[in-house]
């Protein structure tokens, strides 16, 4: 189906790409927050789980102000190179990392504060650093929660469309990712082109989401 | 010159406010759960902040409120022994020891290593998981961890709890035997068994309400209680036999 | 015997159900069309401000009628009635989409008019850092977005690629081409500088004079005719829908149209 092909390989390509910038982020964020203790720490907990609870067109109003060519950031970044977020697939890219985020701190919070804090501070009084400590003992006995975010956090990245309709729009050929182009397939009654897309889409979720389910089962190293 | 030990901390309501010092000898903290020992013992390791106060080992300023220091437990050279030991699920018994040469050159470490493995009798059981073998042989590891960076202090957090009494025994025996002949560092250990002060401390300090209300000898402060709270506390050992019977 | 009390209460409860099923359901029972109170009206979101007013006006004299709107890109419309959409009157933006719904056989032909027109004009953001003097300029390398209707469903689209064929720059463009979903929308873009210049209907130009500026007005015979057809839907026997079809006809409703930028039929 030729007209699926393109829309699949973008939503493929945008989704990756964003939860590849999820996984980075959104794991030092939950490290921040399942680690440490600061003034505010509960306000930005807040602010990183707002666009899960956001409608998505809210996300994309706020990414706009921000990220137009007029945006309060968009504005300096268009003055100085010339170069706009809107209509093009890097926005796709940035409302699917807004909104898939969320799902990744909340998971990796939970995961990583899963691991006995006891390891963690014989791990520093052993002279190793944050760092070598967060790849030698604190992934390794919570990649399962990892794991289960980021792949519910690409679901979600692949299922954004509110947002991305509002940034990127929905131009065939550009920026019609899978949401979009099925939504434009069905608003001009050709249904049937719809159809392979949507089956595809919900096979996939439907895989994702059982592999996540089965991941988060309780994590066993039962040495006690 | 020794260890000098100086803090004073305010968490939640609970007041931290202790002065002592010690030298290349076995000091065991004792007294009722939440009377600062457990503190005592991850401030000096520099897991949990302190107020006021300094921590000083010879020559070297662990921490000092006033000339502003605070080394991050990285650099402060301590080995530590968790209540629960702390040991790597993930990692063998072999990875567990290896991890805890943070800083030496990898074919020392090795050879280390299997020193350790010697010493604390844990051959055969290098390639296993902490839980695959039993719990004396975990303790063992989580000392043998400890010590593998050749820390200047040791501190021992309720070590032997979460054993049976034989084995309890014979840990006891284990330890000193290490510290005597391999290791003399200066030790700090938490226990709230009574027995256990008495036979293992070089000194003792009771512990209540976050202060230190008296020190000495074992001997001294078990026969000589200074105040009716010390006295609550070490009048059990009566009921103990080898109590009869030691040193 | 007695009766477990149970099964007596359930069996009340069975036929409290059952008879609330039977009962007509008061206020559900209108059918929109027999008493002619309510119509329902497709329209192309072009018309969305003139169209809004006149029915304001014609409720005010009517005011047993309801007017009520569905506003959106015809193409979208279109598709809509012809999947089976409820709906009293259809206004497009263009005669292809009315056609596509003709010949499905779902209007009354005879009702069919067109009651409007209008004329397309290129417009730009304030302040723009391109200057751009006419439609000849979007073949320039400094034209970097022009934003249009999606052709397939927004009229103003497909008008704009004609005067694109008209001067010859078709081809050149489409690689910079934005697609609005109406023209409301594509007026948004331009107003906010996102894009260098947009295709628009005078009446839209008219509606955000002050945050656009005018370049060119599309010369006469460059794209096919932008005509606003009309037509009742078939088989909805709605009388109010038919007279509120012949205001639209009325010197009043002409007034408003040409106050909003549209041009019609009536000599003056």
């Amino acid at each position: 189906m030729d007209s699926a092909f393109f829309p699949m390989m973008l939503s493929l390509k945008v989704s990756l790409i964003a939860t590849f910038f999820v996984i980075i982020i959104g794991c030092t964020c939950a490290y921040v927050l399942s680690q440490k203790s600061f003034k505010g720490k509960e306000i930005i907990d807040v602010l990183l789980t707002m666009p899960l609870v956001l409608p998505p067109t809210v996300t994309g109003y706020i990414l706009v102000v921000l990220f137009g060519s007029r945006g309060m950031i968009g504005r300096h970044l268009y003055d100085l190179t010339g170069y706009s977020i809107m209509f093009t697939w890097h926005a796709a890219v940035l409302c699917s990392f807004v909104v898939s985020l969320p799902f990744m701190v909340k998971t990796g919070r939970a995961a990583f504060e899963s691991v006995d804090r006891n390891l963690v501070l014989a791990s520093h009084t052993m002279g190793h650093s944050e760092l070598a400590t967060f790849f030698r003992i604190i992934v390794p006995l919570s990649s399962k929660g990892i794991l289960a975010g980021a792949i519910l956090s690409f679901a979600r990245a692949m299922g954004e469309f509110g947002a991305t309709l509002m940034l990127a729009g929905n131009i065939p050929g550009r920026t019609d990712t899978m949401p979009l182009a099925i939504y434009a397939h069905a608003a001009t009654g050709e249904w049937d082109k719809a159809w392979n897309m949507v089956l595809l889409f919900t096979f996939i979720s439907a895989l994702f989401i059982y592999c996540a389910i089965r991941l988060t089962g309780k994590q066993k190293w039962a040495w006690k | 010159m020794g260890l000098e030990v100086r803090i004073k901390t305010k968490l939640d309501g609970f007041l931290l406010d202790v002065d002592w010092s010690m030298d290349d000898e076995l000091v065991v903290l004792f007294g009722y759960s939440g009377s600062g020992k457990s503190m005592t013992l991850k401030t000096i390791a520099g897991v949990m902040r302190q107020d006021e106060g300094y921590i000083k080992f010879n020559e070297k300023v662990l921490f000092d409120r006033n000339a502003r220091i605070n080394l991050a437990p990285q650099h402060r050279s301590v080995g530590y022994v968790f209540q629960d030991l702390a040991l790597f699920p993930h990692m063998t018994v072999e990875q567990n020891i290896l991890y805890g040469a943070k800083g030496i050159s990898k074919k020392v470490a090795g050879k280390d290593a299997a020193e350790m493995v010697e010493l604390f009798r844990l051959s055969d059981h290098e390639k296993k998981h902490p839980h695959e073998i039993s719990g004396g042989q975990r303790q063992r590891v989580a000392f043998a961890r400890a010590l593998m960076s050749r820390p200047d202090i040791l501190l021992l957090d309720e070590p032997f709890s979460s054993l049976d009494n034989p084995i309890r025994l014979e840990m006891r025996r284990c330890l000193t035997n290490v510290l005597k002949k391999r290791f003399q560092i200066p030790a700090i250990m938490v226990t709230h068994d009574v027995l256990e002060a008495y036979m293992l401390a070089d000194k003792i300090l009771i512990y209540a309400n976050g202060k230190v209300i008296q020190s000495g000898l074992p001997r001294e402060v078990f026969d000589n209680p200074a105040t009716q709270e010390v006295y609550e506390l070490v009048k059990n050992r009566a009921l103990y036999p080898e109590y009869l019977f030691a040193r | 015997m007695h009766m477990n009390p149970f099964l007596g209460r359930a069996c009340i409860i069975i036929l409290l159900n059952i008879s609330l099923l039977v009962l007509p359901a008061p206020g559900l029972a209108q059918k929109s069309g027999q008493e002619g109170k309510e119509v329902m009206v497709f329209a192309a979101m072009s018309m969305r401000k003139p169209l809004s007013e006149l029915a304001g006006m014609f409720e005010k004299d009517n005011p047993s009628v309801t007017i009520r709107f569905n506003f959106a890109g015809s193409g979208i419309l279109s598709q809509q009635i012809i999947s089976g959409a409820t709906a009293d009157i259809y206004v497009s933006s263009s005669g292809r989409d009315m056609a596509l719904v003709e010949e499905k056989g779902l209007i009354e032909k005879s009702s069919k008019h067109v009651f409007a027109r209008n004329s397309m004009v290129l417009v730009a953001p304030r302040a723009s850092r391109v200057k751009i003097k006419g439609f000849k300029d979007l073949g320039s390398r400094e034209v970097r977005r022009i934003a249009i209707g999606n052709p397939k469903t927004v009229s103003a689209g497909l008008y704009a690629e004609d005067i694109f064929s008209h001067y010859g720059i078709k081809e050149k463009i489409r690689e910079k081409l934005i697609y609005g979903e109406h023209t409301p929308q594509i007026c948004d873009y331009v107003v906010r500088g996102e894009v260098d210049a947009g295709v628009v209907f005078f009446s839209d130009y008219l509606s955000r004079k002050g945050n656009l500026v005018f370049v060119e007005k599309a010369p006469p015979g460059s794209n096919r005719p932008v005509e606003y057809p009309a037509a009742l839907i078939i088989g909805r026997d709605n009388t109010a829908a038919t007279v509120f079809m012949g205001f639209l006809r009325s010197t009043d409703a002409d007034r408003v149209l040409k106050e909003n930028g549209f041009m019609t039929d009536r000599q003056e």
